[in-house]
């Protein structure tokens, strides 16, 4: 049961990132590429980081906390090209110079890339919260008349509201609990941690199938 | 410790599902209002079908009504200028001009009773749908320069009246349209009742247009935009089929279930045939 929660997420993503192949062949729309980007990356450094922490038993934080930076930035890309009030575009635009400042000082002077960056996860964790609000925000008051569960960013962001609201509080916390209550901490990230990133890569693996065809000026 | 521990799971787990009900809200209310777009749009469309379908009922209603005043006013102001004019000349001296006078007049009466009895819908209602579709052929077809050619198949069935007049004008159109375009030396009009719908076909032999809906082609000529919105007014439906140089096509089919007409009624009109199979050809 264990090596299922650890790994389930990752298997669920390989095929998830192997389902947004057909995106690059389907006139699908840039976001959604990158959304396959992200996936393909993501699925290359969770190996990587099972590799590090399984075979040569070392600490792999600082490659979360690396990816957790650069995850957080790209998503924003996305969330850049699919929004279309000019204000949260510019929120996003202040947000990247505000957050990599940030990421940069916490990385160097606050918390390091030794232990989990708390504060990173918080603040973009709940941008992206921020975020997913205002797309479907944007599809509630959009005069189109497209089926929402026939669009790829609506299971996108559906995927990062969960995640994010079901991990914030917990990754807010990491720190204090991985040295106070370290088995619950393992616990609670293997089980509940886990099941909303396979739900999150659910979603993406919807996002990329959602949809036979593209149309050009989609 | 056991103690902080409870207090730690308990903030931990009321602070995720705090946010995660906030997630499913915000959710929720996404697809609640989506439902409520569609369904406001739904109404809107059905707003828009209706007052399009009661402008064309009224501009029918109107076009009937002017078609029932030239028709009365052609037979009885023209058509009895007209007798007075024959019965003046019966009374004159008896001249070969006189002679070739009263056969032009002879023949324009007998014209003139033709369209009015073809534009007069009360005319159509009680001749019914098949009988003014011959008289409409036969008058095309005195002008010698068509064949034409009508078929009726089934048990002929009751069609509500207005909405016979409605497909009656339907047909004018289509023959019109051949008159004026087509090029055709052949028309041929076929009618099978099989309840509870008659089809109706208007075919010629003319040349044609390009006309590919299956590729985009929308119907952009008013008339035939005209005539695909009066099929649609009675709930039927028309197809177009044509081809460069190979004639047109013109296939009504009308649901007669939907006139709300019993047996009884169908009596009442008059109009109960025996099963017919009739075939009308002329050249």
């Amino acid at each position: 049961m264990d090596d299922l929660m650890r790994y389930g997420p990752v298997c669920i993503l390989a095929i998830t990132t192997l389902a947004g192949i057909r995106v690059y062949f389907n006139n699908a729309p840039q976001p959604l590429k990158m959304l396959f980007h992200i996936c393909l990356v993501l699925l290359l450094i969770d190996g990587f980081g099972y590799f590090i922490s399984d075979v040569l038993r070392e600490q792999n934080k600082w490659l979360a906390n690396l990816f957790l930076i650069f995850s957080i930035l790209y998503v924003a890309n996305i969330f850049l090209l699919i929004l279309e009030q000019e204000k949260i575009k510019l929120t996003i635009q202040i947000f990247y110079g505000a957050f990599i400042v940030f990421a940069f000082i916490n990385s160097l002077f606050l918390q390091g890339l030794s232990g989990v960056q708390t504060l990173t996860f918080v603040i973009g964790g709940v941008f992206m919260i921020f975020l997913s609000g205002a797309y479907f925000w944007q599809l509630l008051v959009s005069p189109d008349n497209d089926r929402i569960t026939r669009d790829p960013f609506f299971w996108m962001s559906f995927g990062l509201l969960v995640y994010y609201a079901g991990n914030v509080p917990f990754y807010g916390m990491f720190n204090y609990l991985e040295r106070n209550f370290y088995d619950f901490t393992v616990f609670y990230q293997t089980y509940i941690s886990n099941a909303f990133a396979t739900f999150l890569y659910l979603l993406y693996l919807i996002a990329f199938l959602c949809r036979k065809n593209y149309p050009k000026s989609y | 410790m056991q103690e902080k521990l409870s207090e730690v799971v308990l903030i931990l787990i009321g602070s995720t599902l705090t946010t995660l009900i906030l997630a499913t809200l915000i959710i929720l209310s996404v697809f609640i209002g989506q439902r409520r777009k569609f369904r406001h749009r739904k109404e809107l469309i059905e707003m828009k079908s209706n007052y399009d379908k009661e402008v064309l009922r009224t501009q029918l209603e109107t076009q009937m009504q002017t078609l029932e005043t030239i028709s009365r006013e052609l037979h009885d102001n023209v058509g009895t200028l007209i007798s007075m004019a024959m019965v003046h000349l019966k009374s004159t001296e008896n001249t070969r001009q006189t002679t070739e006078a009263n056969q032009m007049l002879d023949e324009a009466m007998e014209i003139l009773r033709d369209i009015s009895r073809s534009i007069n819908p009360d005319n159509i209602q009680k001749r019914g749908l098949s009988q003014s579709i011959r008289n409409e052929l036969d008058r095309i077809r005195k002008s010698g320069q068509y064949k034409t050619n009508f078929t009726s198949e089934g048990v002929e069935f009751a069609i509500d009246p207005q909405n016979q007049v409605i497909l009656f004008r339907i047909i004018q159109e289509a023959l019109n349209n051949i008159l004026k375009h087509a090029r055709a030396n052949e028309i041929q009009i076929s009618l099978i009742f099989k309840e509870p719908k008659l089809s109706i076909t208007i075919a010629d032999n003319g040349q044609g247009f390009l006309f590919q809906p299956e590729q985009g082609d929308s119907i952009s000529h008013s008339g035939l935009a005209n005539m695909t919105k009066r099929a649609r007014l009675i709930g039927g439906s028309l197809e177009i089929k044509s081809k460069l140089n190979a004639g047109t096509t013109i296939e009504i089919q009308y649901p007669a279930f939907i006139t709300d007409l019993s047996k009884e009624k169908y009596h009442k009109y008059g109009m109960h045939k025996e099963p017919v199979n009739t075939e009308l050809t002329s050249s």
